[in-house]
């Protein structure tokens, strides 16, 4: 049998024995101890967390629909056996349309989506081995990317768009003790991803994956990170290197992000108009209030494909009555290519649970 | 120079808040430590950065409710804005790395300290006799 097709096999089953694992377990008579919003429920050394986002969209432009839909709703669970038994797994159900303009009411169904399926083992106070599918750690907001944890609506383009966002394979973390070295994560995935996205929301397949990340400091003191990640893609002809720089410094008034990325690109894809591709943005989120925050972000970003620059900028007020809760307004404007984010007003309702 | 006096009596007055509520920090006795701990040790503890005292012993972070007055004190001590220490916190579990275990009494966080180890936690006022298990490695003050 073709390892295409032994991979796709392997994926049903996984899928299956998933969900009637995590029935078990939801069902399973133990009691849980006292419940904080936001922090799961602790059973025993498991914790059951997830979060939900409801999310609508007007876009200005008559060739995209209005539409309300639950952007997705997952639940992780995490499991803290001993040193070498730690596994975490997250599913999410996505993309499911509640109302859209010109379809009614529950045009389409959404799709369940395994996210992470991986077991850690310490194997020292300061090296960690992780196996299984994982955050790919290329920049911090594709390793946070949850709705309640973010800013804003909209993910920029540069924090996930054309690089591999999940790694199937192995990992080696490594922790520092020494506040002058970084932190260091680096990864490799030999085969095609396991459990993929369905392919209208990841037209781009990645394999033969390898990548590091180093991190300085954390997000109280400043934060910067390197990453960098070589890919072969499955559903083009192309391999690429891209080198990314994200960072965060919070001066209490202003909390400044960015990243950055350049990639270069080799093999012969007809559609690619250059061998190079780049963008990135900077945001800034003013606390006006304990619960209000105003937040605004600039982003362009040259797309290998594309002979125009595409280019967003979005202003957006925040509402958090709690930190497992939040409603976020926002409008984006865009100009240049078109990539998948239209301009128009977005908002959204996220809890963490 | 009223002003001046008012002034200088502000600055006299006792630290009322420090006294009420200055913290004993505690441990497992399987916790390897000599010296106490620095702020930035604890702060480091607390913030997830230090995830295990040896090989084979994984620290236990134990915290108070977030409206309660001693982990109030507490990130006061440590320099945490609670706010964004309670977001850092929501990162650092969606990444899958165990958060504080909430206890809500100084009762319920003897009692855990005690049968846990490699477990931490902190304490309003002395660490009463009859816990065996557990050993002062700090105070906030």
């Amino acid at each position: 049998m073709p390892l295409e097709a032994v991979l796709r096999n392997m994926n049903k089953m996984l899928k299956k024995n998933i969900l009637i694992c995590l029935l078990s377990l939801i069902i399973s008579p133990l009691h849980a101890s006292e419940y904080n919003l936001g922090e799961g429920y602790a059973l025993g050394s498991w914790n059951i967390a997830g979060y939900a986002n409801l999310k609508f969209k007007a876009p200005v432009h008559r060739t995209n629909a209005a539409e309300v839909e639950i952007d997705d709703v997952a639940l992780f669970v995490r499991g803290n056996v001993n040193q070498y038994i730690n596994p975490f797994f997250e599913i999410e159900y996505a993309s499911q349309p509640i109302w859209e303009d010109g379809k009614g009411a529950f045009p389409r169904a959404g799709r369940f989506v395994v996210e992470r399926l991986y077991n850690d083992s310490h194997i020292t106070s300061q090296f960690t081995l992780r196996l299984g599918k994982m955050l790919a750690p290329v920049g911090e907001w594709n390793q946070i990317h949850a709705n309640p944890l973010v800013a804003t609506v909209n993910r920029p383009l540069t924090t996930y768009l054309n690089f591999s966002e999940f790694i199937s394979g192995i990992a080696v973390h490594y922790q520092t003790k020494q506040q002058w070295l970084p932190n260091i994560k680096l990864y490799y995935q030999p085969w095609t991803e396991l459990l993929p996205k369905h392919i209208s929301s990841r037209p781009v397949r990645y394999e033969n994956i390898s990548g590091i990340n180093l991190q300085y400091g954390d997000e109280f003191k400043g934060q910067i990170a390197l990453s960098i990640q070589h890919a072969d893609l499955t559903t083009r002809n192309e391999h690429q290197t891209l080198f990314a720089i994200d960072g965060m410094y919070d001066l209490d008034y202003l909390k400044l992000s960015t990243q950055i990325f350049y990639a270069v690109v080799s093999g012969s894809e007809i559609k690619r108009q250059r061998n190079d591709e780049g963008g990135g943005y900077l945001q800034f989120v003013i606390p006006a209030t304990e619960q209000w925050s105003l937040v605004g972000r600039g982003e362009i970003f040259l797309q290998r494909d594309a002979a125009d620059e595409h280019y967003n900028a979005l202003f957006g007020i925040n509402f958090r009555p709690q930190s497992s809760l939040v409603w976020k307004l926002e409008y984006v404007l865009q100009r240049g290519a078109a990539l998948g984010l239209n301009e128009g007003v977005y908002g959204s309702f996220g809890v963490m649970f | 120079m009223p002003y001046l006096l008012l002034l200088f009596s502000l600055y006299a007055l006792p630290d009322a808040y420090a006294e009420e509520y200055s913290l004993n920090i505690i441990a497992h006795v399987s916790v390897p430590t000599v010296k106490p701990l620095s702020i930035q040790q604890l702060r480091r503890i607390y913030l997830l950065q230090q995830l295990s005292w040896s090989d084979d012993l994984a620290v236990i972070v134990i915290n108070r409710k977030s409206d309660s007055v001693q982990r109030e004190y507490f990130e006061k001590k440590i320099n945490l804005s609670p706010t964004k220490y309670a977001m850092y916190l929501k990162k650092q579990h969606y990444k899958g790395i165990p958060t504080p275990i909430i206890q809500n009494s100084r009762q319920a966080v003897l009692a855990f300290v005690e049968k846990v180890p490699g477990s931490i936690a902190y304490i309003e006022g002395l660490l009463p006799d009859g816990y065996e298990h557990i050993k002062v490695i700090g105070y906030l003050k």
